[in-house]
């Protein structure tokens, strides 16, 4: 009895610990283009000419026109909107990855 | 009273008892006025119930009473009299312009207590997805209520917040154009808060009432 008791103690501690660390994170948006693809992460460079890497992984969700996409469907050169979070710009898992159109050539109105 | 003008053309003087009857009566028009109008309206004496009648105690009392102190407190919370609500402070004004690139959102925010009043206008000259939320203080960002989430270009109203903490606009620009944000806000709000795509988060400036240039047209 003792022993399911700190088994339960110890399982509503490990959820609220992950529930803290899950509120810290910040959300962030990084727009721009891919410039280099790996399979757990990739880097994306923004219009200020700035690189940011992010990583993937199998909860990360890709779309095009609004409908979901392979990974494998990322290319470089591809302009991209992701959403991510992390603790900050140097620790960002993706969310979800927008392809959309070319944006150096279609941000002038 | 009638002059009577004499055959000879001089006028006739009135009689003593005339001018006296006049007097009299004069005397006791001012006595009436005196004791049903003056003595209530300026000094607050009603010996006839008149001033109460008309109302007229109530000017004797605004010139000699006390002025009320404003709602004492440092936080902006609105106290009720009747169809007005007073606070503590003076109200902000704050007037911002937001230029989205494509895809990009800001989050601006204001901090209002409970039952606190801010008047908006917003407008965009391109299409953008919005949502007028609010998050309590000291609960986390899951915790956010939206008010409109409904596709606009333009909002023109007032706010009343219904719980302490920052209550403001998301604006994203779904497209490849750049849009234009204007926001102009007045209020009872103590700060204002920038939320930026990088995850942080600035607080901003909002001006007083004395920002107000004076109209004197």
């Amino acid at each position: 009895m003792a022993k399911q008791r700190l088994v339960l103690l110890l399982l509503v501690m490990t959820v609220a610990i992950a529930a803290t660390r899950a509120f810290a994170h910040e959300h962030f948006r990084v727009i721009g283009t891919i410039t280099k693809l790996q399979k757990t992460e990739f880097d994306v460079k923004d219009k200020d000419s700035k690189t940011t890497t992010i990583y993937i992984d199998k909860k990360s969700k890709v779309t095009r026109d609004k409908k979901p996409v392979a990974v494998t469907t990322l290319k470089v050169g591809q302009s991209v909107v992701v959403d991510a979070y992390g603790d900050d710009e140097f620790d960002l898992l993706a969310l979800e990855i927008r392809i959309v159109p070319p944006i150096a050539t279609a941000n002038k109105k | 009273m009638s002059v009577e003008v004499a055959p000879t053309g001089v006028p006739q003087v009135p009689s003593a008892k005339t001018l006296a009857v006049a007097s009299c009566l004069a005397a006791a028009a001012a006595a009436v006025i005196l004791f049903t109008t003056v003595l209530p309206a300026e000094y607050g004496i009603d010996p006839l119930g008149t001033g109460k009648a008309m109302g007229l105690l109530a000017m004797s009392r605004a010139g000699n009473a006390e002025p009320v102190p404003p709602p004492q407190g440092t936080a902006l919370v609105p106290v009720r009299d009747g169809n007005i609500a007073l606070y503590p402070g003076q109200y902000k004004v704050d007037s911002r312009v937001f230029v989205l690139g494509p895809y990009e959102y800001v989050e601006f925010k204001y901090h209002l207590e409970k039952d606190a009043v801010m008047l908006f206008s917003w407008s965009a000259d391109g299409n953008v997805l919005q949502d007028f939320h609010g998050n309590p203080d000291g609960a986390p960002a899951s915790a956010a209520q939206s008010y409109d989430k409904q596709p606009r270009r333009k909002s023109d109203g007032t706010f009343t917040a219904p719980f302490p903490g920052i209550h403001g606009w998301f604006w994203e620009n779904p497209g490849a154009d750049t849009v234009t944000v204007k926001l102009t806000t007045a209020g009872f709000y103590t700060a204002a808060h920038q939320f930026t795509m990088t995850g942080t988060r600035e607080e901003r400036h909002a001006r007083g009432i004395e920002a107000i240039p004076v109209n004197d047209k």
